[in-house]
């Protein structure tokens, strides 16, 4: 994984005689579905009021290279919320929302591999992306924590479409190939999990939990992301653009679990260019 | 032409997003009956330590409902057998219900009052204890020269104070009061007692399902305290009583490995295993226990507790004349 990461890295300094480097800021809704039922028999589902990613682009005639972050909070539920009383409370308490955060970590290098660049153009290439989920469940009185983590490496598609001047539609496929997987243990609270967050930090816990996966196969993992964005040209260095995101997640060790995202966002991005001698 | 093309292949993708996921079960009552004797019969660990037969159980309780049973009706049965567990780490929310648990002292509030921190307070600590920003979290302060007190309502980053409660010239004895403790993360307990430690020691072990078989467990995982601390050269008394539970009845089995301490007050809850919180298919809560705990000689405390070794209890009529005979038991043992 630390070679593909490296390689990835060095594909981002080495390359293009001429580039257009373009970073954007995206924000907007995002919906989350899942079912794991490790926790639940249920499928939660979620709107994230936070949803926030920051992209970075470097493209030329022959390639480009992208590496994206994004953030996103969901409150979630999987039947409406109820009343309950409890013996040390004089009014009935109410159960809340489970809270789920995803951050996602993204990197790809694609070559162009056919298409005119003014009317369309078809890249292909490799994607390595991080999905960190740290699951907050809220089941009334009590809750529990769960994790899960992804790491893929995909081979990937992009597509993309100049109407006129200013406006383009592009789209992008990724299919895992191979998947780092892992997920909360089959009881949740196991003797392993409590000593990984025995050193009560949050983001260290998490790193913790995150590195004790395994290798996962197709038949153990299924993931793939689409996603397709319309972007109009506002003037030579800005851009806005309106994009849709949706991904899948399967597993089924050691329950089954099923994730489904939706999103849309909007963008602005700044775009420049410079001559590498 | 292509556009079209996109955008119903879009509307596709969205459109039968939901037949990818499993199909969610039924939310009738003799349903979610089954649901949760299945569920603990593979989830739930101490089941021969709290001698369950979830077949009999089944056949007792599983009559009484039918498709057109009420949720207060699925509620009153789901408690009645749940409550043979009589375990703390098992209960349930479901709405316009009382919280259940399925332990009879926490239940009822059984002998609830027997301990008062107010009176622990009033009439014990010196002037200028300190206590927590919540009445729950913990006090520590002197009960007279030489004597530190220490209490803590739960198991969690509080512990850090037991240094703090022990930074006093010189002391002769410690009481260390978890009486009313409601448990948490035992490993913030075993990080504050390896200051006390000065070499590594086995302070009980673990096992937890990991699959639905009866006999699917993960292997022992053996629980320390690490070496490195620093003894405190004084003897130590330890109060519990029945509401003393989860993983502070894992700190106590914890502080049994150390020198000089003594356990005095009532038996301790008996849930010793963890604890995890799940959902059923009607979206009521429930906790389930999935763990065996076992202490370095073997025994077993789930369901019965950890004896003290000098049992002594309050009594309404000491509480009520402002005393508490656990604590002064506690200080005659350490003069």
């Amino acid at each position: 994984m630390k070679t593909i990461a490296t390689l990835l890295a060095l594909a981002i300094v080495c390359q293009f005689a001429t580039a257009q480097n373009t970073l954007e800021l995206t924000y907007g809704f995002r919906h989350y579905q899942r079912q794991d039922l490790t926790f639940s028999p249920l499928i939660f589902k979620g709107l994230a009021p936070l949803n926030l990613g920051l992209s970075y682009q470097k493209s030329g005639e022959k390639s480009q290279t992208s590496i994206g972050l994004n953030l996103a909070g969901f409150a979630s539920r999987s039947v409406a919320a109820f009343d309950y009383t409890k013996w040390n409370e004089s009014e009935p308490l109410t159960t809340l929302p489970s809270n789920f955060w995803l951050i996602d970590l993204g990197a790809s290098h694609l070559r162009r591999v056919g298409g005119a660049a003014e009317r369309t153009t078809w890249y292909a290439g490799l994607s390595l992306d991080v999905q960190l989920g740290a699951l907050f469940y809220d089941f009334g009185e009590y809750g529990a924590f769960g994790y899960t983590t992804i790491a893929s490496l995909s081979p990937t598609v992009v597509g993309k479409w100049h109407f006129g001047e200013k406006n383009s539609l592009q789209f992008s496929a990724k299919l895992p190939l191979l998947n780092w997987l892992a997920r909360s243990p089959y009881a949740i609270n196991d003797d392993d999990f409590i000593e990984r967050q025995s050193s009560h930090r949050g983001l260290k816990t998490l790193l913790r939990l995150s590195a004790d996966g395994h290798l996962a196969s197709l038949d153990q993992a299924q993931a793939g992301s689409f996603s397709a964005k319309f972007q109009r040209k506002i003037n030579e260095k800005w851009a806005a653009s309106l994009g849709y995101n949706f991904a899948l997640l399967r597993s089924q060790d050691p329950h089954p679990l099923t994730a489904i995202e939706n999103g849309v966002v909007v963008g602005i991005a700044w775009a420049w260019s410079k001559s590498i001698k | 032409m292509k556009s079209i093309i996109f955008l119903l292949a879009l509307a596709t993708l969205i459109g039968c997003q939901k037949e990818i996921f499993q199909p969610e079960p039924a939310t009738d009552a003799p349903a979610v009956f089954d649901y949760v004797v299945e569920t603990f019969e593979s989830w739930y660990a101490p089941t021969e330590e709290r001698g369950i037969d979830w077949s009999a159980l089944r056949q007792q309780y599983g009559p009484m409902l039918n498709e057109q049973s009420t949720d207060s009706e699925l509620y009153e049965v789901l408690t009645a057998m749940l409550a043979h567990l009589d375990d703390t780490h098992v209960s349930l929310t479901a709405p316009d219900q009382p919280l259940f648990f399925a332990n009879e002292y926490y239940r009822e509030r059984k002998d609830d009052s027997l301990f008062r921190p107010d009176i622990v307070e009033a009439n014990y600590l010196l002037p200028g204890f300190t206590k927590g920003p919540d009445e729950e979290d913990y006090a520590y302060g002197l009960l007279e020269e030489g004597i530190a007190y220490a209490w803590f309502g739960h198991v969690g980053a509080n512990w850090e104070q037991l240094e703090k409660a022990l930074a006093q010239p010189n002391l002769t004895g410690l009481v260390l009061d978890l009486r009313h403790n409601e448990g948490g993360d035992f490993t913030f307990a075993l990080q504050a007692l390896e200051k006390l430690n000065p070499s590594r020691k086995e302070v009980f072990r673990s096992r937890t399902k990991d699959g639905d078989g009866p006999n699917d467990f993960t292997d022992w995982y053996t629980w320390y305290l690490e070496g490195g601390g620093k003894a405190p050269g004084y003897p130590i008394v330890v109060l519990t009583d029945r509401y003393t539970v989860s993983a502070c009845e894992r700190s106590v089995l914890a502080l049994r490995q150390l020198d000089d301490v003594t356990i005095i007050g009532d038996t301790t809850n008996g849930a010793i295993s963890t604890t995890v919180a799940r959902q059923l298919p009607n979206g009521w809560g429930y906790r389930i226990a999935p763990q065996d705990v076992e202490a370095p000689d073997g025994a077993v405390y789930e369901g019965k507790g950890i004896p003290p070794d000098v049992f002594i209890q309050n009594s309404m009529a000491d509480g009520e004349a402002g005393r508490d005979v656990v604590l002064e038991k506690a200080l005659e043992l350490l003069q």
